[in-house]
């Protein structure tokens, strides 16, 4: 639980992911030990949500 | 947050199901209502302010949440949801030769993700159609057994529906009485999984075969199979077989290529972890890495960062990296194939 205390109290205040409709910004490398890659401006899919599709009137 | 959130908390846990079967209604009804919530971060205050049993509930909530993230909308999904949709809609008003839909392609490339989330789209199609009506079942989902005898997924489909069946029933009885039901609950879809349990070949796969095509006559609805590989293994051949491949259109489920694609999977199922101490694009940065572990398989990468997410939580270091990812197993089929990819480049 210590460890846990701690990484929660030294968390970020809020979500750490970028909004589900906002394309995130060019990725740079989070630490040392990634793997380096060629990033371009990556578009996330999002998820897919079965009730908005319904409303798309079948 | 506070005691409201932890009673939130509480609340949806304790409506989870479980033991939450897909195969029976009251589990694809559960499935089929259910919208994913993603928790909201706490911040360190708000965290050492609630009393530890209220921490162990976050906790477990987050746990909870991360088992199960939302799908994907990979290209593959909508493929499969819009082809679903025009089917179902040509099918309407068809008195016979119905057409239907089969999904097929390796384990883990998301055949049954699809299968499932068209069936909840179809449902919730069906709830805004015609709502406050109870008594109506738009979908059926079974899977064949192995080694599946007619009766045997006779019985699969009564199940679902949750008709009483008693020992001396024989398959004649448990027929009528699913396309009963069927007919009058209005049925318009039927999800059959696990296909390739179905070997044409055999006297019982063959037999199981026109127990599917009796249904597809007497069940005035679309027909949708999904399973591993299915025309690779007989599913067309012969009479039955070619009979299934002119009526039923072949989506194939592919792993994904090392592309555009990938990231931005790999960037959606970042961006849905909750964990407090995550640098976003940690796992974007490990595209590549992520994809020679998986082979490209969605299935084996939903699983591998779910589970890294979970030993974050558990460990409490509260973030993904690539040394935790390492620590995680993947199915056989990854790691064969990862190991294979690793030999062809030394």
């Amino acid at each position: 639980m210590a460890g846990r205390t701690r990484a929660v109290a030294e968390g970020t205040p809020a979500m750490t992911a970028s909004p589900p409709d906002e394309a995130p910004e060019l990725i740079e490398e989070a630490d040392a030990e990634q793997e380096p890659g060629p990033m371009a401006r990556v578009i996330p899919l999002g998820f897919f949500d079965p009730f908005e599709e319904a409303k798309k009137g079948w | 947050m506070t005691a409201a959130g932890a009673q939130s908390w509480r609340q949806m846990l304790a409506e989870e199901g479980w033991s939450r079967h897909l195969t029976t209604l009251e589990g694809w009804r559960e499935f089929t209502t259910a919208e994913t919530i993603p928790p909201e971060l706490l911040t360190g205050q708000q965290w050492a302010a609630m009393p530890e049993t209220d921490q162990l509930l976050y906790d477990e909530f987050r746990l909870d949440y991360h088992t199960r993230l939302a799908a994907a909308a990979t290209s593959a999904l909508r493929q499969v949801v819009n082809t679903g949709r025009r089917l179902t809609l040509l099918n309407r008003h068809a008195i016979s030769a119905r057409r239907g839909l089969i999904l097929s392609g390796a384990a883990g490339t998301g055949k049954t993700t699809a299968i499932t989330q068209f069936g909840k789209t179809h449902e919730a199609v069906d709830r805004l159609r015609h709502p406050g009506i109870g008594d109506r079942i738009p979908v059926i989902y079974v899977t064949v057994p192995p080694s599946a005898t007619p009766r045997m997924l006779a019985v699969e489909f009564a199940r679902f529906l949750g008709l009483p069946l008693t020992g001396r029933a024989n398959i004649t009885d448990v027929i009528e009485a699913v396309c009963g039901v069927a007919v009058d609950a209005r049925v318009s879809v039927v999800c059959v999984d696990e296909i390739h349990n179905l070997q044409l070949a055999t006297r019982n796969g063959a037999e199981v075969s026109d127990t599917l095509k009796y249904f597809s006559e007497r069940i005035p609805a679309t027909f949708i199979y999904a399973g591993i590989d299915v025309e690779r293994e007989g599913l067309f051949s012969g009479t039955r077989g070619r009979q299934i491949a002119g009526r039923f259109t072949l989506i194939p489920m592919l792993a994904f290529p090392l592309a555009a694609e990938w990231q931005g999977l790999v960037v959606t199922l970042e961006d849905a972890l909750r964990l407090h101490r995550h640098q976003p694009g940690t796992l974007a940065g490990l595209h590549q890495y992520l994809h020679r572990r998986t082979g490209g398989m969605i299935g084996s990468l939903s699983h591998l960062i779910r589970g890294a997410a979970i030993e974050a939580i558990l460990d409490g270091s509260e973030q993904i990296t690539r040394k935790l990812l390492d620590g995680i197993d993947l199915d056989h089929a990854a790691e064969s194939e990862a190991a294979r990819r690793s030999r062809k480049h030394t």
